[in-house]
């Protein structure tokens, strides 16, 4: 934002002012170079913020300095509306779903793996008192059986 | 969101819930529909964090599966946990990316934006945007992207982001304000 200069200091603007290029009268009305000074920065943010914040209207943005960045902005913003109406990749879902449902089908498998070992070692764990047992049963048999004919 | 703009917050979350809890008792399809839901506004926002489709759609993709197996930690609105769950994608890609010195611009893979169209509208500027995107800090470039590129209002980053509506002005202030001083040069 740029203000005018109302308290001319030393330096190039004072100069200027003092002598005006020949061919420019000197009551004609000064440019917006000539008379204004850039504010503090920050200060000279604020309203450009506002107008892209939706709290003002551009048209309270006039002076010389906004112009160029207002410019600026209106292609920024025309870019990003541009953005905005981007759309996810049409495969994007169908992508995640597969992925899904590999992970899913090789957890299944990875379960029902762990599931057959663990079945094995219950069998096995069943198999050896029956085994045991009958073998007991025929030794007593047997014992058994020498006894008579003996 | 975008595809259910008719629905109010506390009406899409309690959609969302009844979705989530179909999933979590074995309805495992149906996840489809929260991608659906919220796919684009999530792309958006990571294309406008990477600068470029290819990364974007990696990044949704691994987020999604990720949601998916932390689906029942879900505590409020899905929402604003998966995007969260994008939005540090996002930086954990981008601080690879500089920790590795590559950058997304050497990349010669050919763009997958949707139709020509959309490659030609992939502008000098949109290119510069891009460049100057990624001069910001990730905190900077996060708020503009949501501001800007998203379209959102201070009140709805500042939920999403668990921030306050000031210190989100003051980051999107300070984006343009850096933004500008890379482009004005070209552009003004």
């Amino acid at each position: 934002m740029m203000h005018d200069e109302l308290t001319p200091r030393s330096g190039d603007h004072a100069v200027r002012r003092r002598t005006p290029p020949a061919d420019t009268p000197a009551d004609a009305p000064a440019t917006p170079a000539d008379r204004e000074v850039p504010l503090p920065p920050g200060a000279e943010f604020a309203a450009l913020h506002a107008w892209l914040d939706g709290e003002v209207d551009e048209m309270a943005l006039t002076n010389a300095q906004t112009a160029r960045q207002r410019e600026v902005w209106r292609r920024i913003n025309e870019d990003t509306a541009k953005m905005r109406r981007l759309a996810s990749p049409p495969f994007l879902e169908q992508k995640v779903m597969q992925a899904l449902a590999q992970a899913s089908v090789a957890e299944r498998t990875a379960t029902a793996a762990a599931a057959r070992v663990a079945g094995q070692g219950a069998t096995l764990e069943l198999t050896w008192p029956i085994a045991t047992g009958v073998a007991l049963a025929c030794a007593l048999l047997g014992a058994a059986l020498v006894a008579l004919l003996g | 969101m975008t595809s259910a703009p008719l629905l109010t917050p506390s009406d899409q979350q309690d959609a969302d819930q009844e979705v989530i809890a179909r999933i979590l008792a074995g309805e495992r399809d149906l996840f489809a529909v929260l991608i659906r839901r919220y796919s684009d506004v999530l792309y958006r926002h990571a294309v406008g964090m990477t600068g470029s489709p290819d990364v974007a759609e990696d990044v949704l993709q691994s987020s999604f599966i990720k949601a998916f197996h932390h689906l029942g930690e879900v505590r409020g609105r899905f929402d604003a946990w998966v995007f969260r769950i994008v939005a540090n994608a996002c930086k954990d890609w981008l601080k690879n990316i500089r920790r590795t010195h590559l950058s997304y611009e050497e990349d010669t893979e050919p763009s997958s934006f949707a139709t020509p169209d959309e490659e030609l509208d992939r502008t000098e500027l949109r290119t510069d945007l891009d460049w100057a995107l990624a001069q910001l800090p990730d905190s900077l470039r996060e708020a503009f992207v949501m501001k800007h590129v998203e379209g959102r209002s201070y009140e709805e980053m500042a939920d999403l982001l668990g921030s306050t509506v000031g210190a989100l002005k003051m980051r999107v202030h300070r984006a343009r304000e850096a933004l500008q001083g890379l482009l004005m040069e070209k552009y003004a």
